[in-house]
């Protein structure tokens, strides 16, 4: 029951944080419309979309490190 | 430059001995291995000894990532002051509808006060944004460059 109840907790805060993140990506086009000349705008939303993009390789490079690790060890584990 | 960033900036490179740095950079021995001295009690640099008579000094990971970080808030902040002088400028009213415009314009020369105030915080919010992306985009393109 307390597991379930974990799961729940985790599963709701990753929902809450997903909309975060949206919100807090569009807050940042809106601001940048609206205190960036018509000119550059393009250019802050470039940096804004490459940092993102960025931001998204390296936390997946971070997860896939971590789902290799355990595994490695568990083979080498098993060897012996 | 400082001697302690510029002996982190070559050790950045590779690992080297004390008399190569002490050729490249330019500086004495003993000052070196002061510097040296004083980099390793703060963590940032280890001697490492292959079991050959060399002893060569290396970037620890908080060294690593000390010069990382150095190298991105100087980039980011030097990028971010040039683009946000550039769209903070009077060139980026020049195709505004002609409304626009007069207000601008009336605002500009009527209430300076609030013109001044309008810019200046057009210019801070723009750096802010500028060094915020660009931080985020050197920094972690070097921690995946260098992490491999």
């Amino acid at each position: 029951m307390l597991e379930a109840v974990r799961k729940a907790l985790i599963v709701l805060t990753i929902i809450v944080l997903a909309v975060a993140v949206f919100g807090l990506y569009f807050s940042l086009n809106a601001v940048i419309d609206v205190f960036i000349g018509y000119k550059y705008a393009p250019i802050y939303k470039a940096l804004m979309n490459l940092s993102v993009v960025i931001l998204a390789i390296y936390v997946l490079k971070l997860l896939l490190e971590y789902e290799h690790s355990p595994k490695d060890s568990e083979s080498s584990s098993g060897k012996e | 430059m400082n001697t302690a960033l510029r002996i982190l900036k070559a050790l950045q490179e590779r690992n080297k001995t004390l008399s190569e740095l002490s050729r490249e950079l330019g500086v004495t021995k003993p000052s070196l291995l002061y510097h040296m001295l004083k980099l390793s009690e703060r963590g940032l640099v280890r001697r490492v000894q292959n079991g050959n008579k060399f002893v060569y000094y290396s970037l620890t990971e908080k060294g690593k990532n000390f010069v990382r970080l150095l190298v991105s808030l100087i980039s980011s902040s030097v990028l971010s002051y040039v683009l946000a002088s550039l769209s903070s400028s009077d060139k980026t009213t020049e195709k505004l509808p002609a409304l626009s415009y007069m207000v601008y314009q009336t605002i500009r020369n009527e209430i300076p006060v609030l013109y001044n105030s309008t810019t200046c915080t057009n210019y801070y919010v723009a750096f802010i944004l500028a060094f915020v992306f660009i931080f985020a985009i050197v920094y972690l393109s070097l921690r995946l460059i260098q992490d491999g």
